[in-house]
């Protein structure tokens, strides 16, 4: 019991993570490409994360599996979506951002 | 404790902020982006209320299928921003008098909120001690449906006026379709078997925890508005007239049914023995009403041809 409180705990942690990490992308990343990038791909890590931590803790297996299916339903949902802006600002013309050369 | 006290606080601040970032944004796009923060902030509110059954409403049809209706508006006017408008807003705000008003408004709704008499009647004691003659067993919907029944016939009646006040201003006609990817139809696809099913979920769940007919409407209108964005469904003429059948049909059978119980000596008062099934029969007629009444509200539109558009243009 021990271990899986433990395991739990930890992919909380983990998950809080990689919504931090990805809320700074968005913050910080200097166009819409990336900024898609650090949503779709971070913060969906840190649902997975959070959502398998919160199945460990839940009182039934069917409370567990509700939690658990959440996730596949918002990856498809953000990868369909992240794809749609993409596609529209690649349509009117938004240039990729490029590295500046020194 | 305090963790949950410092939440509340910064989610408090958070929905004030968002109110008013809707107000003051002379951008009308982000104007309608932050309603749909401030609806999905509300959303988080109402659960921290414990109020689940006003929180799942609050996300499908305030944030959800309200966004969905701004954004089309947004896109049929294309005005670029309000800034003259926004301009009056703030002068308006800046005069002494109407700050002088609020604040004082805003000072009285206080003061009242520390004296609130208290209730006369216990009601939520009332209610549960009702519960067991209501033919559900959760308050919510016994509430709704069988205690304060006309109180959510009249909310039926509402939305059907709503949606005739927009065929008597008369619809928006149907814009060219923008070129579409093809991903979203695949979604589309794969999402909607899941929506019906998750609605009539919500509606069966509504006899005993936080479901019902109004949420299990929103989640099937929402569903057809995800057709018609990939184009697999297209959009709906005020000459079709299913749809008038089927948005009267909701509140027809609410009235018959409580017509036919007048004879028991009350509106809605339903007898115990049947509450449920009559509950059940009425929940499942609204839902099915309700939802092309939500859905008509984006799906109506005259076809740019002035006559039936009907055949599908799916976009294999």
């Amino acid at each position: 019991m021990l271990f899986v409180e433990l395991l739990s705990n930890l992919l909380l942690l983990t998950g809080g993570f990689f919504y931090l990490a990805g809320t700074v992308g968005l913050l910080r990343f200097p166009d819409v490409y990336t900024r898609l990038h650090t949503l779709s791909k971070a913060d969906n890590l840190g649902l997975g994360c959070l959502l398998a931590g919160l199945a460990l803790k839940a009182d039934s297996l069917v409370l567990a599996l509700k939690l658990l299916a959440i996730w596949p339903l918002t990856l498809i949902a953000s990868a369909v979506v992240g794809y749609a802006i993409a596609h529209r600002a690649d349509r009117l013309g938004i240039p990729a951002w490029q590295r500046e050369k020194p | 404790m305090t963790t949950a006290l410092a939440f509340e606080a910064l989610l408090a601040l958070l929905l004030l902020w968002s109110a008013w970032q809707t107000l003051a944004t002379p951008q009308m796009d982000r104007a309608v982006i932050m309603f749909i923060v401030f609806g999905l902030l509300l959303t988080l509110v109402w659960s921290r209320l414990q109020a689940p059954d006003i929180a799942l409403a609050e996300a499908a049809l305030g944030a959800g299928l309200t966004g969905t209706l701004l954004l089309d508006a947004l896109t049929a006017f294309r005005q670029p921003n309000r800034s003259a408008k926004h301009g009056r807003v703030l002068a308006a705000f800046r005069r002494f008098p109407a700050l002088l008003a609020l604040l004082l408004l805003a000072a009285a709704l206080l003061t009242s909120l520390t004296r609130l008499p208290l209730p006369a009647v216990d009601l939520p004691a009332a209610v549960a001690g009702q519960l067991g003659s209501s033919g559900v067993s959760h308050p919510v919907t016994a509430v709704l449906l069988n205690f304060r029944g006309y109180d959510t016939l009249l909310e039926v009646a509402v939305l059907l006026l709503a949606l005739t006040g927009i065929l008597a201003v008369g619809l928006p006609a149907e814009r060219p379709l923008l070129s579409l990817n093809q991903l979203v139809p695949t979604l589309a696809r794969s999402a909607v078997p899941l929506m019906v099913l998750a609605a009539f979920y919500l509606l069966w769940a509504g006899a005993h925890r936080p479901g019902g007919a109004f949420q299990a409407a929103a989640v099937l209108a929402a569903a057809a508005v995800l057709l018609n964005l990939s184009q697999l469904q297209s959009r709906w003429l005020p000459t079709q007239h299913w749809i008038r059948l089927v948005v009267g049909a909701g509140l027809l059978l609410f009235v018959g049914i409580a017509a036919a119980l007048l004879a028991g000596g009350g509106l809605l008062r339903f007898p115990p023995g049947q509450a449920g099934l009559l509950i059940l029969l009425i929940e499942s007629g609204l839902t099915v009403s309700l939802a092309v009444n939500l859905a008509a509200f984006y799906l109506l539109r005259t076809s740019s041809s002035g006559q039936w558009a009907g055949q599908e243009d799916s976009h294999e």
